[in-house]
This record gives C-alpha cells, structure tokens and sequence, in this order.
C-alpha cells in the first residue's frame, strides 16, 4: 500500500503551495484515475509517489518505507516505478531490447535474469516481435508499450504514469489504455493514471479528483464521472455517453439509467419501452 | 482568392528504392472566411498536404496555387512575401518557443521581415489580443513558465504576427486539457469570424472537427475520399469506421443503432442532437 498521509508540497519561489494536506490510500493491484485540470497538482503528486519529490509536510509511506528516508530510496523507486508522457524522451538505447534492459543492468542482475525479465515486460506489452528494432521505427503508441516495458522489467508493484496517452493519436492510446488493463488485471500491477482523457479514466477501479491541490472527490467512475455539472465546474468534461443519459433523461426517460460504456447504452435502448 | 490544388500529387524519396507516393490526384481549394477540417487515419498524408500550402514543400505532380500564383517557380523575395500570406503551426508548436520573453518570441517572425518600431509593437499587441492573451500579465514572461494552452497560444501569435490571410494548423489542441482545447477552437472559430482567414486544420479528435470546421476532407492512403459538410461525412459512420477512425462515442451508438431503428439519422453532433434523435426513433417519428 501507498499512504499519503497530510501531504503539502510548495516549489520554492512559488507562493502558494501546489499540494494541500493530501490523504489517500493506494492499495495494492488497484487501478487509479487521477483526474485535474491543468495547474491542480497532479504531476507533481506522481512525483512525490516514488521519492522523485519529497513532501513540505506530511509523509508518503510506500509498503512500509517512508520516501522522506533516503536509505529507503533505491528500494522505493524499484517498487513505484514512473513513467511519462512522451515517449521520445524516455527511450535511451538502439534498439528495443537494449532499452527495457537497461533499468534492469543498472540493478546489477546477472544476464540470463536481465534477458528474461526484458523477454518477459515486451511479452506483457505485446512488443516481443520487436525485440531488435530500433525504437524510432515505432509508432507513438509501441514506443510507449517499450517505455512502459522497460519500467515493468524492474518489477514494480506500482506503476505511476503521467499522461501516457497525450501524445498519441487514438489507435496509440487504445493500444496503450489496453496495455495497462492487462498488465492490472494480469500480473496485478497497482495502476496510477494521470489523464485528460475522461474516457480512459472509465477503464479505472477508483476516480480521484483534484483541483488546485486538494483532492475534491474520489469514487467509482460511474459515481464519479457522471456528475456533468460537478465536472464542469472542476474543469473536466463530461464523457460524452454520460451526456447522452443526461440528454435521455432531460427528454422525458427520467430513468435511464446513466452509463459511460455505448454498449451498456445501446443494449438499454433496444430494451425499451422504459418511458414513464 | 484562394490556396488551389490541381492534380496534385506528391512522392517521398523520388528515383530511390524507397520512393513512396504520399499524395495522389489531389483536387482541393481553401477558401477565404471558411475553415476546412482534414481527417485521415496515421500515414494518410495530412501531413504532406499541409506542407504543400506554404511552399514549404513542392508537389511531384500538378500544381498548388496561392491566390493564382505558383510558389514553385517564384524565387527570393516574391516566394517570401508569397509564403507570408499562408501561416502554418505545426503539431506541438511551443516546442519552438525560444526566446526569453513572450513578447520576444512574437516578434520574432514579423522582426525577420523588416517589421519594427511602433508597427511591430503594434503586431505584437494584436497577435496576443486575438489569441485572449493578456499583454500586460505575459508579455514579459518567460514562455517556459506559461501553461500548455498559454504556450500553444504564443506559438500561434508568432505566426498570426506576420499577418497571414490562411492559417494551417497541424493537431491544434492535441495533448491540451479541455478546458484548454474548448478555448482553442473557440479562438479558431473567432479568426474566420472576425477576421476572414481561411483556416485549415488537421486533428484526429473527430469531435473538434465536427463542432468546429465548416467542411471537411477525408484523407486515406493520399487521396481524397470524401469532402463535405461534418453532417455529410458524419452520415457515413460506417466509411469512416472501415478507414480506421475513432467515431466520437455518441455517433458509435447512434451506428450500432441503426439495426433496431433503420430510419435513425447517425449524423448527429453533440449530445443533445443525438438524444432528440434517439427519442424520435422510440416514439417511431
């Protein structure tokens, strides 16, 4: 488990803090949507998650070990592992096997166990045909899968990814969205999701809500991604399924129940009459 | 006056192994006071087409007029005053931010042409004004410092200053929040609204060219499939679905509609239109 206990962070030479007293527990194998409007603290929340930043006040405690403690630090980053939106800036190697095995040679792990943990996080994504491709020859999505491989070939139990999907079009964030439910469902991983994508948070267990630095609300999707005036006001859209059901129910189908998947609406539809 | 394109078509690596033809027969004209959306799956050639309408690149076959006049035979100052009068923003634009201040980094293009004095001031002014940039908050601020939208929206000023009649947007409000994106477009609309440009843009999110362009242009393989308004391209749902493209969610379930309700408009746009759709097929109107 993740505890975030009364956390506060300030950037220095910035007035006022960017965090205010955050609590919120990450539980093992649980698959997080992290949703905000630009400014409300949510990259800097990631960050504070594997010691990358430390809190002002407060503690973040990851299985047991506080970040605050540097001796803990090397320990922590291989169990939260971090990744970000673009995927160019996070490939280092010729080609894709080099890539995902360098976290794991940093380790100092004998070869044969490098070989197949890299073999093992390209199988989970889905990439193990391109073992020996150079990492420019992908699409967005595909080096995003290698990036997320090469933190999986560390073994986290957390994953934290900020924005994963913003710079790709919609086939790469399908491929990608995909990739994070499998790997969730699967192999258990713990799921942290920065999104914009109020879609891609449908696909999570729990929604958190954050706007200038407090935690507004957290909750199912459906609890919470349904709220259309709430979602206005906290500078995030509607999923547009939602504002269908909003729209059904305006016109008279005051029951309809409100869904963010357009098969559950679809399959609604065709049973009617539910007209009252 | 217009950008036309005759017979356009348009090939990478020409004479080599591998040569590739982006583009093929490309017939097309942008229009003053209109904003045409280009759609397309990856590797359609949207990209290759936005490049030809500057001069930037030019074609293999056939011809792309500016206003009447062909950028491929122009030379030294005529192609550049040519290629002033078509601004083109590529996809994540703040990348090229460089200077530092934002006013620097405004005047910037039009300082490159001879602009300066009071007249660049002016632009500059202008530029930000358009673009709802505040210029007593920002001027002076380091870009780096300013939120995505607010940095996309500086990049844009560095062109709009050089005083374009056509702007040429690849991806605008890709990786935006939505509050961000909404004000994008809304400030797109208001540069064909209140200053006539002709505007084209580029962006895989069907929704913001539905609720956006006034005519639209499939693209696959480097051809034209279809052109029309986004209600006609909207209506051939199961075209853009064979091409590969995301249908907004509400057009999704309009489609899979159709089997129960064969007389169901999947053109809608928006929410509410779709729901006003739906309850008319129910009560079998």
């Amino acid at each position: 488990m993740i505890e975030v206990a009364g956390v506060s962070f300030s950037y220095p030479g910035l007035e006022s803090p960017v965090l205010h007293d955050i609590n919120l527990e990450i539980r093992p194998g649980e698959f997080l949507a992290l949703l905000g409007r630009n400014g409300s603290g949510k990259s800097t929340f990631t960050r504070l998650l594997n010691g990358l930043l430390v809190p002002a006040a407060g503690d973040v405690i990851v299985d047991g070990y506080n970040t605050r403690d540097s001796s803990h630090r090397l320990r922590i980053r291989q169990q939260v592992g971090l990744l970000f939106s673009n995927p160019d800036n996070q490939l280092v190697a010729g080609i894709v096997e080099e890539d995902v095995a360098f976290g794991p040679e940093n380790l100092g792990l004998p070869a044969a166990e490098i070989r197949e943990r890299v073999r093992w996080a390209l199988s989970v994504v889905g990439m193990e045909e391109y073992l020996k491709y150079p990492p420019h020859m992908l699409s967005g999505g595909q080096k995003q899968r290698v990036a997320i491989a090469g933190v999986l070939a560390l073994g986290p139990s957390y994953m934290v990814l900020d924005e994963p999907t913003s710079m790709l079009d919609p086939r790469g964030r399908e491929e990608v969205v995909r990739t994070l439910t499998k790997l969730n469902l699967e192999q258990g991983t713990a799921i942290i999701m920065v999104t914009h994508f109020v879609e891609e948070a449908a696909a999570a267990d729990r929604v958190v809500v954050l706007d200038r630095g407090r935690v507004l609300v957290t909750g199912s999707p459906l609890e919470v991604l349904t709220r259309i005036d709430d979602l206005a006001d906290w500078g995030l859209e509607a999923p547009e399924i939602a504002l269908l059901c909003h729209e059904l129910r305006k016109r008279g189908y005051s029951h309809f129940p409100m869904a963010l998947d357009s098969r559950q609406v679809v399959d609604t539809i065709k049973q009617f009459p539910f007209k009252d | 006056m217009s950008i036309r394109f005759l017979k356009v078509g348009f090939r990478y690596a020409r004479g080599l192994p591998w040569e590739t033809e982006a583009l093929k027969n490309i017939n097309l004209e942008v229009r003053k006071n209109e904003i045409l959306g280009i759609i397309g799956p990856t590797g359609s050639g949207k990209t290759t087409l936005l490049q030809l309408m500057n001069g930037i690149r030019h074609p293999s076959e056939g011809k792309v007029l500016i206003d009447d006049q062909d950028p491929a035979v122009l030379k030294g100052r005529e192609i550049t005053r040519l290629r002033q009068k078509v601004g083109l923003v590529f996809q994540s634009p703040e990348d090229q931010l460089f200077a530092n201040s934002v006013y620097e980094d405004i005047a910037f293009g039009p300082k490159n042409l001879g602009v300066a004095g009071s007249e660049l001031d002016n632009r500059v002014r202008w530029a930000m004004e358009v673009l709802d940039l505040g210029f007593e908050d920002l001027s002076r601020r380091r870009p780096q410092n300013l939120s995505g939208g607010q940095k996309r929206r500086v990049a844009i000023a560095g062109v709009l200053a050089i005083k374009p009649e056509y702007l040429v947007l690849d991806e605008p409000t890709a990786g935006l929040d939505p509050e961000g994106r909404k004000g994008l477009l809304k400030l797109i609309r208001k540069l064909r609204e209140d200053l006539g440009m002709g505007v084209v843009m580029v962006s895989h999110r069907l929704q913001d060219i539905m609720s956006t362009c006034d005519r639209v242009v499939v693209l696959e393989k480097g051809e034209i499939r279809k052109t029309g308004t986004p209600r006609e391209i909207m209506r051939s749902g199961q075209e853009l679905i064979e091409l590969g493209l995301h249908l907004p969610p509400i057009n999704m379930v309009l489609h899979e509609l159709k089997d129960v309700f064969p007389y169901l408009d999947t053109a809608a746009l928006g929410p509410e239109e779709a729901a006003g759709e739906i309850d008319r097929a129910i009560r079998g109107l």
